[in-house]
């Protein structure tokens, strides 16, 4: 069982460097942006629905998913903030490059301490920082 | 398309399943993503805590029985 939940993180910590790798050339800011936070939200997802067999094995005791719960609900926060600059960008056609930056590093910034407060449960898993 | 997307995507499609693959093919094919492009980025994000964590769905087993024909 725990083998199955710590594949997803792991590779989930490897797509998100080959994320920040894959960004750099990128011709737009905004592009960059909508790259970033797509693969973002497929990765928090599969991190999270991995937490989810986590859960329901029963090896997440209730201080472990009020941490996790929080770290997501923060995620979701940031990610809330990113739609409405996303969406008023688009509709005023102007992109503020400084704001991007912002929103962008505070997303990736969120969904990283939720995937390392994941991998923290799985003793395989090591944190993106290391 | 670079290696390096070629593998992020086939480690995805691997580790996640097919539709993890399409999605960060779909993202990175995207030149000048539209207003809806945007909309279906942040769907997924809408998914609560209590979503993930809930119990699955009991499997239903369908029973048939065979009455021998005397």
């Amino acid at each position: 069982m725990n083998k199955k939940i710590t594949i997803p993180f792991a590779a989930a910590i490897a797509l998100t460097a080959c994320l920040f790798f894959l960004n750099a050339g990128c011709a737009t800011p905004e592009l960059a942006a909508y790259r970033t936070l797509g693969t973002t939200t497929v990765l928090v997802n599969a991190a999270m629905n991995g937490w989810g067999d986590y859960v329901r094995a029963g090896l997440a005791t209730p201080d472990d998913q009020i941490r996790v719960r929080g770290a997501y609900e923060k995620y979701q926060a940031s990610m809330r903030v990113a739609k409405s600059v996303a969406l008023a960008m688009k509709d005023s056609g102007a992109i503020n490059d400084p704001v991007w930056m912002q929103v962008v590093n505070a997303v990736t910034k969120s969904a990283n301490d939720v995937i390392n407060l994941i991998a923290k449960f799985v003793p395989s898993v090591k944190p993106i920082t290391q | 398309m670079s290696e390096a997307l070629i593998i992020l995507i086939l480690q995805a499609a691997v580790k996640y399943g097919p539709d993890a693959g399409r999605a960060i093919v779909a993202i990175f094919t995207k030149t000048n993503p539209t207003k809806d492009d945007w909309e279906n980025v942040f769907v997924l994000m809408e998914k609560s805590y209590d979503d993930y964590v809930k119990p699955a769905p009991p499997t239903t087993t369908t029973v048939t029985t065979v009455t021998p024909t005397p």
